[in-house]
């Protein structure tokens, strides 16, 4: 039987190797790159916040050591880590089902993957805050000794969360609504910090973080014995759910009403391809929740606009009148081909198919468009943009941006799940992508802005209307030498489709 | 009739097709047979123009397939799922294709009647969208849709793949009646020798990418032929371990 020492070690490798190999990463080197940047600027700023709430603490409370008050808030930090979790941590259930023949026991596989969570690196993100933090507070006091045994007694305050975190986790995948649990812990433990009368848990977590670096043994013991409790608590319920977890399928909704849009039939096959975009946007939850959130992003920029004066400057005024009018065509024509990767061979072996399906996505993101003008309603009534610089950007977007974000078709070449979210690895952006949808939200202001300057407002809106109307009168053309360019390129991105179709 | 002259595409150092010259007739039924990896996929998305040829070229008719798309208007193919739009209900992708290809609704209705006892009341007014099929449902769709709108070059990869028993006979009648009906020229691949042998009059078998044997099979005598080519290595190995056991029997 293999040891367990020899099982950690397999099944850190396959996990190590799952995560080099995840197809998103393999095809798309700036993601990688990207991924690799966003966590280093995260971690540069951990260890900012290290010095700034040394200054931050002393000045706000001066009566009180910043440590104190750090550890006085320990249940934030907590809550923090525990939200941060979720983008990092995987549950051992979700990983065992390739295991799950061989012969080692289940719950040793189960307990091999508990230890590797405990031991993973993840747990020591918040050092890059805490170490500065240590040694500005605490050297000066307790030595390095005191330093470390405050390191210590962190780390094992998150082993502790990583733990409470697996067992939430392993019950909301259950359930829904036992993300309430985890809700009413944070809250119980916020208002116990928030009532300034009793704050038994404020006085409760700064006597705990003072036991950390005093190095007192009921602290470490009282840590240890929640490390253990949560570690046994996440063992029961992984091996309540393992059945469950490897006999899971998803549940087949009936479809209430099957919607025809029969008004399309008039329009030939375009309308055909409007149809299918349509049902797109309508059927998947990644394109879905996208527009949803285009949706809330433009009510609370116009709210802003209208009632606030904080987009008063002209500069802002046209950037929020602009990424109103763009945001949803940004959204998904930015991953435009990527949501067809799914079934491009499909597309491919017919006619002209492409060129109809790029035709249909540019009349339903133009008629989409007609949202942003009803709801930028809410600034022109207020008189904080005219009715002229409404459709001056109306037009721009369907003119320029648009003409600008389809380029993508002929350049994207990852197929995107369309109902798995837009976060980390099904993002799939490259950096002519990232570069496009810069260029889509501050492209317009770049040319509104100067035209404002050297004419008259009025002027400036008409010449800025009359670009957009060239642009999207003129659209036949250019959708014409986006369709050849993409046909020119269509076996390299085909392959590519291809290749991570299915993976993701 | 589909011509093919030098055909090369390889993966790396792997060569997934290498064919000189092939000429597939019009009306032709033919199966294409090989192990895994002998290029059978391979081969049918070069012919559909699904992925570039390090080098030659494949003619449908007249038409060379990498420079016009006029080909796919009489063309029908069913590879794997990445033909399905599957966020759509099967009457809809139907009714689709249907129109893509200028038929009426009412047309996608009758053209669908033959194929009820193959859909066995399994795919339609089901109410859900093709990806929350089983597979074998999901292949059912792939394949009707191929042929919804009568193509005169059929393309099947695996069709048997993931059907019933039932299903599997039934669409080699479909698949036989069609092509004597319309006079289309239809390729299948397919690992069942039983079921290829059964509806193609032909077979080409792949290896390596190189077509090594054109099997007529007109009498239905391509069987045992075929039997006796993947069988060789199991009687290789077969004799080779009874020389061992005989070495084993002290003298």
């Amino acid at each position: 039987m293999i040891s367990s020492f020899a099982l950690f070690r397999e099944l850190r490798q396959l996990r190590k190797v799952a995560d080099k190999r995840h197809p998103m990463y393999d095809q798309n080197r700036f993601a990688k790159y990207f991924m690799g940047f966003a966590i280093a600027l995260w971690l540069v700023y951990l260890v900012m916040f290290g010095f700034l709430f040394i200054g931050l603490f002393s000045e706000i409370f001066p009566s009180m050591e910043p440590y104190h008050i750090l550890n006085k808030g320990m249940a934030y930090l907590l809550m923090a880590d525990f939200l941060m979790r979720f983008t990092m941590t995987k549950l051992p259930v979700q990983e065992i089902k390739p295991l799950v023949l061989l012969p080692v026991g289940k719950n040793r596989v189960l307990r091999t993957y508990l230890l590797m969570s405990g031991m993973s690196i993840n747990n020591l993100i918040w050092m890059f805050m805490l170490v500065p933090f240590g040694f500005g507070t605490l050297f000066k006091y307790f030595g390095f000794v005191g330093v470390l045994g405050f390191l210590v007694g962190y780390w094992l305050l998150m082993l502790m969360n990583n733990y409470w975190h697996i067992a939430c986790r392993t019950l909301m995948n259950q359930h829904i609504l036992y993300v309430l649990i985890p809700i009413a812990v944070y809250a119980l433990l916020i208002v116990g910090l928030l009532v300034p009368e009793t704050n038994y848990i404020g006085n409760f977590c700064m006597e705990l973080g003072e036991g950390f670096f005093l190095w007192e043994w009921q602290a470490y013991l009282g840590t240890i014995a929640a490390i253990v409790l949560m570690f046994g608590l996440c063992h029961m319920l992984q091996k309540r759910v393992v059945y469950k977890e490897l006999s899971k399928t998803e549940v087949v909704k009936k479809i209430k009403k099957v919607s025809e849009y029969k008004f399309l039939d008039r329009f030939g096959e375009v309308g055909e391809y409007v149809r299918l975009e349509i049902k797109l946007l309508t059927r998947n939850k990644v394109p879905r929740s996208q527009f949803y959130m285009g949706l809330g992003i433009m009510l609370m920029f116009s709210a802003l606009l209208a009632f606030t004066d904080v987009y008063d400057g002209t500069f802002m005024r046209y950037f929020v009148t602009i990424y109103n009018f763009a945001v949803l065509g940004v959204l998904v024509l930015s991953q435009t081909m990527s949501y067809e990767g799914n079934y491009l061979d499909g597309l491919m072996s017919r006619k002209e198919s492409i060129l109809n399906l790029l035709r249909a996505k540019y009349y339903v993101q133009c008629a989409l468009l007609f949202i942003p003008l009803v709801i930028m309603i809410l600034p022109i009534t207020e008189g904080k943009i005219s009715l002229l610089s409404a459709l001056a950007c109306f037009f721009l977007t369907s003119g320029f941006t648009f003409w600008m974000l389809m380029q993508l078709a002929v350049y994207n070449k990852l197929t995107l799940n369309l109902n798995t979210k837009l976060t980390g690895k099904n993002s799939g952006g490259n950096f002519f992508q990232t570069m496009i949808i810069m260029a889509g939200f501050f492209g317009p202001v770049i040319i509104i802005q100067p035209l404002i300057t050297l004419l008259s407002e009025t002027t400036a809106l008409l010449v800025v209307l009359c670009i957009g109307l060239a642009f999207t009168l003129t659209h036949p053309l250019w959708l014409r030498n986006i369709y050849k360019r993409f046909m020119a390129r269509r076996y390299e991105n085909m392959e590519g489709f291809r290749a991570s179709i299915t993976n993701n | 009739m589909i011509t093919i002259n030098n055909l090369k595409k390889a993966f790396g150092e792997k060569v997934a097709v290498n064919i000189d010259n092939y000429v597939i007739e019009p009306g032709t039924m033919l199966g294409l047979v090989g192990n895994n990896g002998a290029g059978k996929t391979t081969l049918f998305r070069l012919i559909l123009d699904l992925l570039k040829a390090d080098e030659g070229e494949v003619r449908v008719g007249d038409i060379e397939v990498t420079k016009s798309e006029e080909w796919k208007q009489h063309t029908g193919a069913f590879i794997d799922d990445s033909f399905l739009i599957d966020y759509l209900t099967p009457e809809e992708y139907f009714y689709f294709l249907g129109r893509v290809f200028g038929l009426k609704k009412e047309e996608v209705d009758e053209r669908l009647t033959p194929f009820a006892r193959f859909m066995n009341g399994e795919v339609l007014e089901q109410k859900k969208l093709i990806r929350d099929f089983s597979r074998g449902n999901k292949q059912k769709v792939g394949i009707i849709g191929a042929m919804l709108h009568r193509p005169s070059l059929l393309i099947l990869d695996e069709p048997f793949n993931f059907l019933d028993p039932s299903s599997q006979s039934v669409i080699k009648h479909v698949l036989a009646e069609y092509n004597k009906e319309t006079g289309a020229t239809i390729l299948v691949s397919s690992h069942n020798l039983n079921h290829t042998t059964d509806v193609c009059g032909r077979i080409a078998l792949l290896e390596n990418g190189v077509v090594i044997r054109d099997i007529d099979n007109s009498a239905h005598t391509a069987e045992q032929e075929l039997e006796s080519y993947f069988n060789v290595d199991f009687s290789v190995t077969e004799n080779k371990e009874i020389e061992l056991d005989q070495t084993d029997i002290p003298s």
